[in-house]
């Protein structure tokens, strides 16, 4: 508390630096800080091995004339019920996802719980049943789990661990070219905004987008450069995380990015950025400028409203094109709060 | 909307530098989104003025504040006000250590809680709210800030040739009180979309132009002459106007707004708790010259260095949707870097 | 500080109100507007309804949201 330090005028405060020395939230939240954690472990961890793809959703490694795909992911989410699924669905479709957008078939998957002492067993065993309908519907067996059990307060009622291994004959991790078109699968933001009126008690239709992508990218893996899942950093996060790691610039028209009727009113209500608006069961893909037509009719089979959003430059950042002038799309940052004004 | 941006183009081309300021975080913030500033011609400058309530909230208010929750006090505020640092730590700190900040998003979340004090920012708008708190009798530490006393002022000595007005605020206290002020420049009434405030910009240059002093209400639909006569009353009967200190413009005379029930202001039953603050503001931080107007966000060099949002150095890099360095860091990066 | 939003008055208890933004609903506390009523539009900030105001208003707000509507209707 005591924070005088000595400065030229001798009476300067010193600057409230972040405090280092403790895991910020904002750490966790899908953006930059995120992502300078978790390079700072990287660089703790190092090893040299086999393994590709170790920046990406995925790891992969070449076994038996194809590649095996592993990833690994924790699941936390307040509240752990809302509109459309629970956390189990959140924690078996990530993770599927994870795999899906590497171009990899799921095999299998690990389940594990840390849950704390007095959660309800009805939502426990809801939670499970959830991911045993969704292992049997799509055909992902859970082979191997894990359960713990600490003291009431250690642990906020349940958290899950799945990690996932698949195989792929190619990784999508083709190249990208200016002129590539930049396609999501369908409208933005729909899991966010389900979570985000439960937590401001806002009453709303609209459910989680979750769900398991593998059926939609195997439609598509053939035609497509690489895709990513948007997760809870939301369209920017994922944008700017494919434009970098391409060396490339995109430009993305923001008049066509799909977005359902209660989505763009939780973004007024709320005064947030549909950019930083969480999805669970959306990919961002892109494709030749050739495919992309092609990409697009088999997506919408899925979802009506997968499109062409944007296009692939030379250059870095990303750009959207408002209706009036253009504008850099950044990282997102901080924890999401609603504006009052 | 193009005719609009044409007959912009053409009365700025017989115009020298003309400096128009709106004085409302939203329109800063949609200014910022929609790239406006970038449509129009090089010699018509926005300048955003203090509109921010976080922003313009005194580093002695934000350290009575923090005080107040150390020193075990329940709290309540709106979500940006906890992240604003104070001269030695900030509410979220407070709170991590243990103090009982609640952020609330709507004023009715703590009706009911008695032992509660709200900390109260905000300008016009809001300030219904926390009557309707005071009404209810919920403790207030009042930081609430009147709008049209700082334009007085800042008229003068920034050479602001017209005001986009607050299109909310307007909502609350009325068009007619803006004509009433005796302001030398022309003022227009705005809406929140992109579009209205290209048409405000429009219209005040054809005010300049012609050399028209008055306020005209381009938000009709929403604002009327008298704004809304119950949240008046209300206001009127529970709270009282008081000199006010602002961040980067001091004591402002009658732009401040404390309970006229003493037991409910948190500022004299808690005086005690207040004596020994010593407030300091970052040395070197210009969010007092940026609130002003008179510095860019990017002129200042903590921008974007030792100062982000992940860890604010002053109160204008706090709040996205309403503080100029913050949301010039969201939307201003410039398109050739 | 404006962040205010029109919406649609569904129900009306006493000095509350039910008051729907485009597909998202809330209660709202009506003190400061005479008389709502059911289908009428009102501007909320913070929970409080401020003004009253024409249908045109909110559409305008959801403008966008309409436009996308009105292509995929033109699609399907």
């Amino acid at each position: 508390m005591d924070d005088k330090k000595e400065c030229l005028t001798g009476n300067c405060p010193t600057p409230i630096e972040a405090d280092v020395g403790s895991i910020r939230l904002s750490e966790g939240s899908g953006g930059r800080e995120m992502q300078e954690l978790i390079s700072q472990i990287r660089s703790k961890l190092g090893a040299e091995s086999d393994w590709k793809n170790t920046q990406d959703d995925a790891a992969s490694i070449d076994f038996a004339g194809k590649k095996l795909v592993f990833t690994s992911d924790s699941y936390v989410v307040t509240p752990i019920f809302f509109p459309g699924g629970n956390i189990g669905k959140i924690a078996f479709c990530g993770t599927v996802n994870d795999l899906a957008v590497m171009g990899a078939r799921p095999l299998g998957l690990s389940l594990s719980f840390v849950l704390e002492e007095g959660f309800s067993k009805k939502d426990f065993f809801s939670i499970v049943e959830t991911i045993g309908e969704l292992s049997k519907k799509h055909g992902v067996p859970i082979v191997t789990g894990d359960t713990k059990v600490v003291e009431h307060g250690s642990v906020d009622k349940i958290i899950i661990n799945t990690s996932g291994v698949g195989s792929a004959e190619i990784i999508l991790d083709e190249p990208l070219e200016v002129g590539d078109q930049i396609i999501v699968s369908g409208g933005i933001g729909e899991h966010g905004t389900a979570l985000l009126a439960r937590r401001f008690e806002l009453e709303t239709l609209i459910e989680t987008d979750s769900k398991p992508l593998w059926d939609e990218i195997n439609s598509v893996r053939g035609l497509i450069r690489q895709a990513k899942d948007v997760t809870r950093g939301g369209l920017a996060a994922i944008l700017n995380e494919i434009a970098e790691k391409n060396g490339k610039q995109f430009l993305i028209n923001e008049e066509k990015i799909p977005i359902e009727h209660e989505v763009r009113a939780l973004t007024e209500v709320l005064g947030i950025e549909l950019y930083n608006l969480a999805c669970e069961g959306r990919f961002v893909c892109i494709a030749s400028h050739k495919n992309s037509d092609e990409v697009v009719q088999k997506l919408k089979q899925f979802n009506k409203h997968a499109c062409v959003v944007g296009e692939v430059l030379d250059g870095k950042n990303v750009i959207v094109q408002t209706r009036f002038g253009k504008k850099v799309l950044n990282m997102p940052h901080g924890n999401i709060v609603p504006r009052i004004c | 909307m193009n005719e609009y941006i044409e007959k912009i183009n053409t009365l700025a081309r017989d115009m020298g530098e003309v400096k128009i300021m709106e004085v409302c975080g939203g329109h800063t913030n949609t200014i910022m989104r929609y790239g406006i500033r970038d449509i129009l011609p090089a010699n018509i400058k926005l300048i955003s003025g203090p509109g921010c309530p976080v922003c313009v909230t005194s580093q002695y208010d934000i350290d009575c504040a923090i005080e107040l929750a150390l020193g075990g006090v329940k709290l309540a505020t709106y979500g940006d006000m906890i992240h604003v640092p104070g001269t030695k730590t900030s509410l979220l700190d407070a709170r991590a250590r243990g103090a009982d900040v609640k952020v609330i998003y709507s004023a009715d979340q703590i009706v009911g809680e008695k032992d509660r004090v709200f900390f109260a920012v905000g300008f016009e708008t809001t300030t219904p709210m926390t009557a309707t708190m005071l009404k209810n009798n919920i403790p207030v530490f009042c930081a609430h800030k009147l709008i049209p006393p700082a334009m007085k002022i800042l008229v003068g000595e920034m050479n602001i040739q017209g005001f986009i007005d607050p299109g909310h605020v307007s909502t609350i206290i009325g068009s007619d009180i803006w004509g009433e002020l005796n302001i030398p420049v022309p003022q227009v009434i705005s809406g929140f979309k992109p579009e209205a405030l290209v048409r405000a910009t429009c219209i005040l240059l054809e005010l300049i132009k012609n050399k028209e002093v008055k306020v005209v209400n381009d938000y009709p639909e929403v604002v009327f002459g008298k704004g809304n006569l119950l949240a008046k009353k209300l206001i009127e009967e529970t709270m009282k106007p008081v000199d006010a200190e602002w961040r980067g413009m001091g004591v402002i005379p009658g732009s401040g707004l404390a309970p006229r029930n003493e037991l409910l202001d948190a500022r004299i039953i808690y005086k005690d708790l207040f004596k020994n603050i010593v407030s300091r503001e970052y040395p070197g931080c210009r969010c007092g010259e940026i609130v002003r107007g008179m510095v860019e966000p990017r002129e200042c060099p903590f921008f974007g260095t030792v100062c982000t949002p992940e860890n604010p150095q002053g109160a204008c890099m706090v709040s996205e949707s309403e503080g100029a360095c913050a949301i010039a860091y969201k939307y201003g990066k410039s398109l050739a870097e | 500080m404006c962040l205010a939003v029109p919406g649609k008055i569904i129900e009306v208890d006493g000095k509350k109100a039910v008051v729907d933004f485009g597909g998202i609903r809330r209660r709202v506390d009506t003190s400061f507007i005479e008389n709502p009523v059911v289908g009428e539009y009102v501007i909320v900030h913070v929970g409080f309804a401020i003004q009253k105001v024409e249908e045109i208003v909110a559409r305008e707000t959801y403008r966008l949201l309409d436009d996308f509507d009105k292509e995929e209707l033109a699609k399907s």
